[in-house]
């Protein structure tokens, strides 16, 4: 995605033009905190249920099939797979310059979630896609987080295989 | 998808208070400008401003207040919760809306064959193909083939958006439920002219908003 830097000067910069979108972060703000603290690790997790085992997304407090509050924090796998995708070509919101790619993602433990993917040509993406998740800072010491094509990480360019 | 956006925008040819009264064809939705793939513009409700207003009583003062009031006989309203409750994974599907569906018509003692015309929620011509299969007018996955076949449009089984629905009436929000109330009275009082739909008994409205509840009205008239 190009110009995220723009919608954030559009949200949270000197020209203010609508609410803040990007959720409080912190413990004494959000109850799933340590969501955003395993994203600054660079790492995907949610929250599975310690007594019924069923793996929530988003992450929640309370386990919504059995309601226990007995939860612990499960790293997603590493790539999930694009099972579909869309290209918002015109009418993005102010700051987001198009092309925006958006993906539902399926992942081996059985959470498919729907997200943007950055850093790509749409001609690249191909339903069955393995991407990976890529963390953005966002203003104010925040994070957010998207996902890439995983031909187009750095490991992969390193490692001569580029296209696999 | 298509089809529903040549549908609808047809059908505003006579209504005076749509945004778009032109009518279009298949060839001018297909060449529209893409907006999210596969969705072009034609596929896309329009924004606009608007207004609506409705005098609800009780069924004995109605008489006393109109000529020919029209009447509730079923509403439900479900909420899908997503995002946060029920993040659910097939977006070609929509239970809350079923649900609802089934909730109104029980009330209101009557089944999907029974309506005569339905303002559903074409934010998107897809919406349109969903609702029509949620709301049981169709079986689930045929959405597509109904619209295709015109059982959606007058002489099918069920008038779907005569008033040209969001994608050719615009879509001011707020305004757009009590729009589809407005064209379920003026239709089951047989004052819709051009657009009236022969001999209507029931009507149906659905809305929703993008937290994703679904609202459904079935109205009905004396006699």
């Amino acid at each position: 995605m190009k110009g995220l830097e723009d919608a954030f000067d559009y949200v949270v910069g000197p020209n203010v033009y609508s609410l803040d979108p990007v959720p409080l972060q912190t413990q004494d703000q959000n109850r799933i905190y340590p969501f955003y603290d395993h994203l600054r690790e660079n790492r995907l997790t949610t929250t599975q249920c310690a007594d019924c085992g069923h793996i929530a997304w988003p992450p929640r407090i309370v386990c919504p099939e059995c309601m226990s509050d007995r939860l612990d924090w499960v790293d997603f796998p590493e790539a999930g797979r694009i099972y579909a995708f869309t290209v918002q070509t015109a009418a993005n919101p102010p700051g987001f310059n198009p092309p925006m790619v958006y993906a539902l993602i399926d992942f081996d433990n059985g959470v498919r979630i729907i997200c943007p993917i950055v850093d790509c040509d749409p001609s690249e993406l191909e339903v069955g896609a393995e991407v990976v998740l890529k963390v953005v800072p966002a203003p104010r010491d925040r994070v957010l987080f998207f996902f890439q094509l995983k031909t187009k990480t750095r490991k992969n360019y390193e490692a001569g295989n580029p296209s696999s | 998808m298509a089809l529903v956006s040549v549908k609808n925008h047809n059908h505003s040819r006579h209504n005076v208070f749509a945004h778009h009264q032109e009518g279009a064809t298949l060839d001018q939705v297909m060449n529209s400008k893409l907006i999210a793939s596969p969705l072009k513009l034609f596929d896309c409700s329009t924004n606009t401003d608007g207004a609506a207003g409705v005098i609800v009583a009780k069924e004995g003062l109605a008489r006393d207040l109109c000529t020919q009031p029209v009447y509730i006989l079923g509403t439900a309203q479900i909420n899908e919760g997503y995002p946060w409750a029920n993040y659910h994974k097939d977006w070609s599907s929509w239970p809350a809306l079923r649900k609802a569906g089934e909730k109104a018509y029980a009330m209101a003692g009557i089944g999907p064959d029974d309506v005569d015309l339905a303002e559903v929620h074409d934010c998107f011509s897809i919406s349109e193909i969903v609702e029509c299969e949620e709301l049981g007018f169709c079986p689930k996955g045929e959405g597509g083939r109904f619209t295709e076949d015109k059982l959606s449009d007058y002489g099918g089984r069920v008038v779907v958006n005569p008033s040209g629905g969001l994608i050719a009436c615009g879509h001011p929000f707020g305004a757009t439920g009590i729009r589809q109330a407005y064209e379920a009275f003026v239709q089951l009082r047989d004052e819709a002219g051009e657009r009236q739909v022969p001999g209507a008994r029931v009507a149906l409205t659905h809305n929703l908003s993008g937290l994703g509840e679904h609202h459904i009205l079935i109205y009905g008239r004396d006699s």
